[in-house]
């Protein structure tokens, strides 16, 4: 294992720790983001070559998506999409600039960027043009925010250890003890399968009989099952299907109406989309694993993140104390005797999974054969 | 002191330019698009899209009103009623703008859209 590569799962797994950070603070707006996940990327951005930087970048969406359980959802292209194309904007504008941009403007363009490409393949594969009723506001606060946290990338620059120490390449980085997780092939094809039958489901009926049933094999599974998310979903799908109405009208909203048809439609596709969000999280839970040379590198990735997580949870202090002290911990490999290994997880029940998988397989079967 | 000044180039640049698209975007989303056909019969009131072409058939004392949206305009294609009058009315796409088959008991208007163009438009007759 080289140093870059060793370098590159580091800064990849400091992105996976904040982005958890970031989860944690209370919003007052769901949709409200900080960015905490873009810092490293901020901070790095003049120090790193394009190639290993890209890979960073890479390194971060896969492993949100691997964290949070998304991996194999739409909400996985959708991050994609957004961390790719403003990692490269931020990268090409201080190619260009050089000393004449600061990591203030280059935040701010890759947070619009970012806001711009997410919209784009939001409205694409999961919420329909109507979506862009959201930029002006979005775009708005993204640029907020991404003044902030440039500012913040600044400081932490001039100030914090660890940053310093990455950039002038003076830290030098521990292995840490990859964790073994094996893998369940039955439960991966399973999981396959419940998504392809997702897909094929046809009526608003069968479609929440499905969901019902993927929630009951995502926590099966072992997966947490969080209720206000999926509520969001719901109703952000209902508010922007104000917008393109069709069919009866139910209810008038002002100068907007509900419409049978298109709440129909709203629904239907708030459902298939939790159904898939269920079967990215089962499918997760199966432990995939990716061969090679990305796979080595990812599973780096991870075992610094838990170590990170691990050793931020043993800290006092302030937040930034917090992350600089987990930082060094985890660099120096000094962190793996004090804090405690977490508790092992209860064993899938396998049988109940496929059975709840060959349910789903059938209700979508006979949706096909109604409708 | 002259390099510390230096990235307020970069910088000004990606502002101006952020503020410029902000500004393009929030005047293409707010102009609403082409709005929405209103469809009252004796039965229920429907409402669609504009920017989707589709038929629709709405049911009145005489029997069916069939309804055509093309290319951001509506218009009654077909209806039960004895003069056919309706169906020679040409196709809406304005705020105000109204078709009526009074036999049948339907009435096409449209909501929403591009007030501002309104406006213009109605000077401009």
């Amino acid at each position: 294992m080289s140093q870059t590569e060793k370098k590159i799962a580091f800064i990849s797994a400091t992105t996976l720790l904040l982005s958890t950070l970031e989860y944690l603070i209370p919003k007052p707006l769901p949709f409200l983001r900080l960015g905490l996940a873009n810092l490293p990327l901020l901070i790095i951005l003049d120090g790193m070559a394009f190639g290993p930087f890209l890979i960073i970048l890479l390194l971060k969406a896969v492993g949100q998506g691997m964290v949070s359980g998304t991996l194999f959802s739409y909400l996985f292209l959708i991050s994609l999409a957004g961390t790719l194309s403003s990692g490269i904007a931020m990268k090409g504008a201080k190619h260009l600039f050089k000393a004449r941009v600061s990591l203030v403007g280059c935040s701010l363009l890759g947070a619009f960027v970012s806001n711009l490409s997410q919209l784009q393949v939001a409205s694409w594969i999961a919420y329909g043009p109507s979506i862009w009723i959201a930029a002006p506001l979005m775009l708005a606060l993204g640029m907020v925010t991404s003044f902030a946290l440039g500012l913040l990338a600044m400081i932490y620059l001039q100030k914090g250890t660890t940053g310093k120490a990455l950039t002038q390449g003076t830290l030098s980085l521990a292995i840490p003890p990859a964790e073994e997780k094996t893998p369940h092939k039955h439960l991966l094809f399973a999981s396959l399968l419940a998504i392809v039958a997702i897909l094929l489901a046809k009526g608003l009926i069968t479609l929440a009989v499905i969901t019902t049933l993927m929630y009951l094999l995502q926590w099966v599974a072992g997966r947490r099952i969080r209720i206000l998310p999926a509520i969001m979903l719901i109703f952000s799908l209902i508010v922007l299907s104000l917008f393109e109405p069709n069919g009866k009208v139910l209810l008038n909203v002002g100068s907007l109406a509900v419409t049978e048809g298109s709440l129909t439609i709203a629904l239907t596709k708030a459902l298939r989309l939790l159904a898939l969000l269920a079967a990215s999280q089962s499918l997760s839970a199966s432990n995939p694993k990716i061969e090679g040379k990305a796979g080595t590198l990812l599973a780096l990735t991870l075992a610094y993140f838990s170590l990170l997580t691990r050793s931020f949870r043993a800290t006092k202090g302030s937040v930034i104390e917090r992350v600089d002290q987990a930082l060094q911990a985890t660099a120096n490999g000094n962190s793996t005797d004090k804090a405690p290994i977490p508790a092992h997880k209860k064993p899938i029940n396998i049988p109940l999974f496929l059975f709840i998988v060959l349910g789903v397989f059938a209700v979508a079967l006979i949706s096909l054969l109604v409708y | 002191m002259k390099y510390k000044w230096a990235p307020l180039f970069g910088d000004t640049l990606i502002l101006i330019f952020c503020i410029l698209a902000l500004v393009a975007i929030s005047k293409q989303t707010t102009s609403g698009g082409n709005g929405y056909v209103q469809i009252q019969s004796s039965e229920a009131t429907y409402r669609y899209s504009l920017d989707v072409d589709r038929e629709i058939t709405v049911h009145g004392p005489l029997g069916e009103t069939h309804v055509v949206i093309e290319d951001g305009h509506a218009h009654i294609e077909d209806s039960a009623c004895p003069t056919k009058s309706c169906t020679f009315q040409k196709p809406i796409s304005d705020a105000r703008a109204w078709i009526a088959c009074l036999p049948n008991q339907v009435l096409l208007t449209i909501v929403g859209g591009d007030n501002e163009n309104l406006e213009v438009d109605d000077v401009a007759n």
